[in-house]
């Protein structure tokens, strides 16, 4: 599962921020600032040893025979230039392997469930734009909660990845951060990895500028880094203007209010890969609902969300297209808010007798048939009552959103038609295929391949009953019989329970990437 | 205020201390010239002591060692009454280990003579006469013959004929099933009462040959014990009634008067146990490595938890191996010659927190390491005798080394906790306070190269200090 | 041993040819280095039967293979079970008679001499017992060169030797004869073994000296000899390793201290372990030390520096103490003692693919490579 994206990878110390590491054990916790392009889960320890370099090394607990072999992992991962080693929680990890840990500089995490994590850091490295636009997100949701400038920029400091920041006055002097990065400006001749923004005062006047220094630099990542001081600089204006809601901008403000306002649904579901939160007082919901009644949002009564994404995982980010989509919006919806969110944009409607069905249908009707800047996905949620009702409803349409991207643009999908299968929107399943076509060469150079995947997934499906597939399939049971013969004779093994959710996936990514006949 | 008295064949060497320090300290020459010269050590240092003493704790292990070294040189063993109707006791005359009867309860009679016989040329020559009575167990406590009573009976009366009463006996399997070895006993002792009869499993173990040696040696010791427990209670007694008495064991415990007159083995080795507890105490470490220096010699051993480092089966400085504990020790010579080359000068070679004086001429050898070992551990300096120190500062412990058979782990639980509780219930009844009673150690190790589940356990247990008498 | 000696130098010397009572000091120090550190603390027992045997029936001829004819039928005689039985209850010393005659009524015949299932051990002396007990010479061979836990992880079954007919007798004088095949052999055996309290004699791999020439390795006994020679003589370590290079290939794979010991239960407080210690951890010293992990299943099976395979069985791999220049067992390996590492490479038979498939790494459920086969699984 490797990313096959052009963009500069993530860095481990990303992936523990916000990412799936986030509730990782860690150890050797010095050395994060590998780059990381892909993941290598392995259930044989001999199969480390092909391990890709600049990946996340995965050890299945198969392959986790005991203390010594997860060193020799360590050994291996090093020995392979991989970024991080991820190792099963069975198996205590000593004094000594962090210190060989220490030794080989190799990050080691420790987890309960290898096999998910590995398909949650194959997730968020297929999708390192969202993923650095869920800590942008994150720092801006923090922004909003700090009230003095100390706190607003020590949010960076610890947020975001080997970057210090401060701000200093013009003369050099440290209004707030750390104090070492106003020495380097000293040091004209400094390494170059900096990045400033000038921040406005109470009067206009220029207050000072908002300095970060990256240990790491790309471009991309410098542009990430200018994009979270930005979103620092009306807070910072705001808190020293002593009034937290003279936001001087409306989409900054209104998101920040939806992040506020969704909070919970971030902490909710266990894939989001979202760092865990401090308990925030029950109050401060509170004040966001108050604050969002004051806006004339709706947020009492049944609600139907609508969540709208870029219509193929490919296009380019949100940010650019934000203004136009906007802008549609407001002329199909002029009574309803679209509001940035995550991935894409977030709109709710608010009707005792709304359906997701109808709602479906204005959209398709009002929205997608008319011009618009990109193609867009739509996903549409239950109907939910008050607001924990509207949280779950965009969490479904978001999930639902997801499922749509699958399918290009202007498709529609409704959570409540998806069941279960929601949650295979978030598997990379271009990515899936490219590997199961090699897992399942064999398999697939058969002239009847797609008929053979359809009866493998179906046999799957039936909890391998071939009885039950028969049967779903519409087929007599010695076809079925026959058919399976022909899958193992193509070198699949079903016997073995270890690999069947890996089939299972494969088979699962091989028909809906299938071509259309 | 507690007495912690070192004695040896000649020498006393006596401390009084109030909690970890040191109030005075006192040497008592025991050459038989001064008759009553231990009572004058105890009622010496106990004029100092304000409040009142509350034990006096002994460490008898040079006279018991001593008394074996003379036994395995061929000397007469000590009877209490000598030529003309002197008194031949401790203190005052040399005593020596008596000769013994040894019976091993196995299924068959060694082939060839030779082949029962003992490696330890210090059991071969405490045992003067030996038989073997068919019966034993195996080590998951099958019985692999059944127990031959009447050879038993023959055997008792044969060494009884060699002049022999006191016997050691040995069954293979005992250290999981004792039926054989009890049996025995009892069939024995209500033929002829007069027997004094030394059962392996009490000492527990593995090892017919260390269980033996063991037996032998305590049994050898009977008399030896009677005699200086006797000695020691009279000293004792002499500050009233209140002091109760005690003797240190190797395992860096003590045991009433009643348990060393019967299980004198534990008494050995306890130099070394109560002067590594002796260093700790004194130098404030519970956690340390200690050498004791001695003329020509540096012996370096480790503290933990308060307690000496201790192991069973160890070879002795006695030349046997015995399921006894008795502290690790790593003994090395000192050459006085070229006062840089000894052991704690190598660069990888041993570190020691702590130096303490252990034996005349052990202090020129501490001086010569001060001044080139460095960096430099705590060196203590103190005119009391570090074994008499720590004999004073010991408790009532317990040590059991088991074999135990479990095919679950909840058996092999079920089981080490029963341990745990017999060590506990062994604590209390060698004069803990009830309620202060704790597990130091306990372990399960398997046993390798066997189908089925068999484990060793090994529990250790301590009190925790108490003054009160003796119960 | 009268031709030999004990002196370090001694090892071009011509073979040994004969093995008395005042050999066995020796031998008692030179098989602990071969037994990957399983019972190294030695088994007074064993000593005193083999001592008292060589004692009533004078030395034992030890003999090259070559010096045998053809046809010279031979068994290999060692001890099958576990330490702890043997410690409990040592031999009778008339084991090898009901063993061997057991053996010989099956087949018929008489053997012409005793050979080792393995010199390691305890069973480096249970075939001097035999040889003096039966009268017959001792073949200076084995078929392991270590200590094994499955009976046809020897070269004698690498090599198409059968295990069977096969005899044991137990310290009980229970005998038991056993016509299997080999793989079956160990299994039926180890329930005979353990019903009989867990150790008995065994006489097997009865073969005529021809076929041995194929499969034993040869010179066991008198290497065990000059190796235990260098450890009851030589002072200084320096000294010491070189001898043991000269003599076994021994190479020193680390030195270090021990600094942790998993798998049993030594710790102060803690509850049991229910194994003998599987894995012990040595720290090398200085700042840039390389962290060696040594992992046991009853013997020192495989040693990781840093994480790599640096040596697995079937070589042999031991520590020895650094000052006191002795082996250090699994019974007695304490946190903070100060050993080399050592690995014996073991004979030339064990590293074919045949050799490592039998008692390499993967057969012991490590599927790691042995460092022969270059990396590659």
């Amino acid at each position: 599962m490797r990313a096959n994206r052009s963009t500069e990878p993530l860095t481990v110390a990303e992936l523990v921020r916000f990412g799936p590491l986030s509730r990782a054990r860690a150890f050797a916790t010095g050395h994060l600032e590998r780059p990381v392009s892909g993941v290598s889960l392995i259930s044989e320890l001999e199969k480390a040893r092909q391990c890709e370099p600049d990946t996340v090394l995965v050890v299945h607990p198969t392959a986790a025979l005991g203390i010594w072999a997860l060193e020799s992992a360590l050994r291996f991962a090093w020995e392979r230039n991989a970024s991080c080693l991820v190792a099963p929680s069975g198996i205590a990890v000593t004094g000594s392997t962090q210190q060989l840990a220490e030794r080989l500089r190799m990050p080691l995490f420790v987890v309960s469930d290898p096999a998910k994590s590995a398909l949650e850091l194959a997730a968020a490295i297929a999708d390192t734009e969202a993923a650095r636009a869920r800590m942008t997100t994150r720092c801006a949701v923090l922004f909003s909660e700090r009230e003095n400038m100390r706190d607003i920029v020590g949010v960076i400091n610890t947020e975001v990845p080997g970057v210090t920041a401060a701000l200093l006055t013009a003369d050099g002097h440290v209004l707030a951060g750390r104090s070492t990065v106003g020495r380097d400006q000293r040091n004209a001749n400094g390494d170059g990895h900096r990045v400033e923004v000038p921040v406005p005062g109470p009067g206009g006047r220029p207050l000072g500028t908002l300095v970060a220094r990256l240990s790491t630099w790309s471009p991309a990542w410098a542009e990430t880094v200018e994009t979270i001081l930005r979103l620092a600089r009306a807070p910072l204006a705001a808190s020293i203007a002593g009034a937290q809601l003279a936001l001087s901008h409306r989409a900054v403000k209104d998101r920040l209010l939806l992040e506020t306002l969704l909070r919970d649904e971030h902490a909710a579901p266990e894939a989001d890969g979202a760092a865990p939160r401090p308990p925030s007082p029950a109050d401060e919901g509170v004040s966001a609902e108050r604050i969002a009644r004051e806006a004339g949002w709706r947020i009492d009564g049944s609600h139907v969300a609508v969540f709208l994404r870029p219509g193929r995982l490919d296009e380019p980010g949100r940010e650019s297209a934000t203004t136009g989509v906007i802008a549609s919006w407001q002329d199909a919806f002029p009574r309803t808010d679209l509001i940035p969110y995550e991935q894409g944009w977030v709109a709710w409607f608010t009707d005792n007798a709304a359906e997701p069905r109808d709602v479906a249908d204005l959209v398709r009707h009002r929205l997608l048939s008319s011009r618009i800047p990109l193609p867009l996905s739509v996903g549409v949620g239950q109907p939910g009552e008050g607001m924990s009702g509207l949280r779950r409803s965009v969490a479904e349409a978001a999930l639902a959103a997801a499922v749509a991207v699958r399918a290009g643009g202007g498709t529609i999908e409704l959570y409540a038609e998806l069941g279960p299968r929601a949650v295979l929107a978030c598997l990379p399943v271009g990515e899936i295929a490219d590997a199961a076509r090699i897992l399942l060469a064999e398999l697939i150079a058969d002239p009847k391949a797609d008929v053979l995947i359809s009866t493998l997934a179906a046999f799957l499906d039936c909890a391998c009953s071939t009885g039950q597939a028969a049967a779903r399939l519409g087929l007599h049971r010695n076809t079925m019989l026959g058919r399976m013969e022909r899958i193992r004779s193509r070198g699949v093994d079903l016997e073995a329970p270890e690999h069947r959710l890996a089939l299972h996936i494969a088979c699962y990514a091989l028909m809906s990437t299938r071509q259309p006949t | 205020m507690r007495i912690g008295i070192r004695t040896s064949a000649s020498t006393a060497h006596g401390v009084l201390m109030d909690g970890g320090a040191v109030v005075s300290a006192a040497t008592a020459p025991l050459d038989g010239s001064a008759p009553g010269a231990l009572t004058a050590l105890t009622t010496g240092l106990a004029a100092a002591a304000s409040p009142e003493v509350d034990s006096v704790t002994w460490d008898v292990s040079s006279v018991l060692e001593e008394a074996l070294e003379r036994a395995s040189e061929g000397r007469a063993p000590s009877s209490l009454v000598g030529p003309g109707g002197l008194s031949l006791v401790w203190p005052g005359s040399p005593v020596v280990a008596q000769h013994v009867a040894a019976v091993r309860v196995v299924p068959r009679s060694p082939a060839a003579p030779g082949l029962g016989a003992h490696p330890s040329s210090l059991v071969r020559s405490l045992v003067s006469w030996r038989g073997t009575v068919t019966g034993g167990h195996d080590l998951f406590g099958n019985e692999l013959a059944a127990l031959d009573l009447d050879a038993a009976l023959r055997c008792a009366e044969q060494a009884a004929l060699a002049g022999l009463t006191t016997l050691a006996i040995t069954a293979t399997g005992a250290c999981n099933r004792a039926i054989h070895e009890e049996s025995v006993a009892a069939w024995l002792l209500e033929r002829i009462p007069r027997l004094r009869l030394c059962l392996s499993h009490e000492s527990g173990g593995l090892g017919l040959l260390e269980r033996e040696a063991t037996t032998v040696v305590n049994a050898a010791l009977l008399d030896v014990a009677e005699n200086v427990v006797a000695e020691c209670e009279q000293a004792t007694s002499a500050l009233g009634d209140g002091v109760s008495c005690w003797f240190a064991t190797g395992d860096g415990g003590r045991v009433s008067a009643k348990r060393l007159r019967w299980f004198p083995v534990v008494g050995l080795a306890a130099t070394a146990a109560s002067a590594l507890i002796g260093a700790a105490t004194l130098s404030g470490s519970r956690d340390a490595v200690v050498g004791l220096t001695g003329p020509a010699m540096i012996t370096v051993g480790q503290v933990r938890g308060g307690l000496p480092h201790v192991e069973a089966d160890l070879p002795r400085r006695i030349g046997v191996r015995m399921t006894t504990p008795q502290p690790v020790l790593t003994f090395s010579a000192v050459d006085p010659a070229s006062p840089t080359a000894h052991p704690l000068n190598e660069h990888s070679g041993p570190t020691v927190d702590v130096v303490a004086v252990l034996d005349e001429g052990g202090r020129e050898v501490a001086d010569q390491l001060r001044r080139h070992v460095h960096p430099g551990p705590t060196w203590l300096r103190s005119p009391a005798d570090i074994a008499a120190v720590g004999a004073a500062h010991t408790e009532a412990s317990a040590w059991l080394d088991l074999l135990i058979p479990a095919e679950t782990t909840d058996e092999l639980d079920r089981l080490q906790a029963r341990a745990e509780q017999q060590a506990l219930t062994l604590v209390a009844s060698n004069g803990a306070r009830p309620g202060t009673e704790r597990v130091v150690k306990s372990s399960a190790a398997a046993v390798g190269y066997l189908r089925a589940s068999l484990y060793r356990l090994q529990v250790r247990a301590t009190g925790l200090p108490d003054d009160g008498p003796a119960r | 041993m009268t031709a030999t000696g004990v002196a370090a130098d001694s090892e071009a010397a011509a073979p040994a040819q004969t093995i008395s009572a005042e050999d066995l000091p020796a031998m008692v120090a030179g098989n602990q280095l071969l037994c990957s550190a399983i019972g190294a603390a030695g088994v007074d027992g064993v000593t005193v039967c083999v001592e008292a045997l060589l004692r009533r029936h004078g030395p034992v001829p030890l003999v090259g293979l070559d010096s045998l004819p053809d046809d010279a039928l031979c068994a290999s005689v060692g001890a099958v079970g576990a330490f702890a039985p043997l410690l409990e209850l040592p031999p009778c010393g008339d084991e090898f008679e009901l063993a061997v005659g057991a053996l010989e009524a099956r087949i018929g015949r008489r053997l012409d001499a005793v050979v080792s299932l393995n010199a390691a051990g305890p069973n480096a002396l249970f075939p001097v017992g035999a040889a003096a007990a039966l009268g017959l010479p001792l073949v200076d061979c084995d078929g392991m060169g270590r200590i094994l836990p499955l009976i046809h992880q020897t070269t004698y079954a690498l090599a198409g030797l059968p295990v069977t007919p096969l005899a044991g007798a137990s310290q009980t004088g229970d005998v038991v004869v056993l016509d299997t095949g080999s793989r079956r052999a160990d299994a039926l055996l180890r329930g005979v073994v353990d019903a009989s309290g867990g150790f008995m004699i065994c006489a097997m791999y009865p073969a005529t000296a021809a076929r041995l020439r194929e499969a034993a390795i040869e010179g066991s006994t008198s290497r065990i000899l000059r190796v235990g020679g260098l450890l009851t003589s030589v002072s200084g370590r320096g000294a010491l390793l070189a001898g043991l290079a000269r003599t076994v290939g021994a190479r020193v794979l680390a030195h270090g201290r021990v600094v942790e010991v998993a798998g049993v239960g030594r710790t102060e407080g803690t509850r049991h372990y229910p194994s003998m210690p599987s894995s012990i951890v040595l720290a090398e010293p200085g700042e840039a030390g390389r962290i060696i992990r040594l992992e046991a299943q009853n013997e020192l099976l495989l040693a990781l520096i840093d994480g790599a395979v640096a040596a697995a069985v079937p070589d042999v791999l031991c520590m020895l103490d650094r000052h006191k220049l002795r082996v250090v067992g699994l019974e007695g390996v304490e946190v903070g003692d100060d050993v080399d590492v050592l690995m014996v490479p073991a004979a030339p038979m064990w590293h074919t693919e045949a050799g490592l498939g039998l008692a390499g790494p993967r057969a012991f459920g490590f599927p790691v490579s042995h460092p022969s086969e270059g990396g590659r699984p």
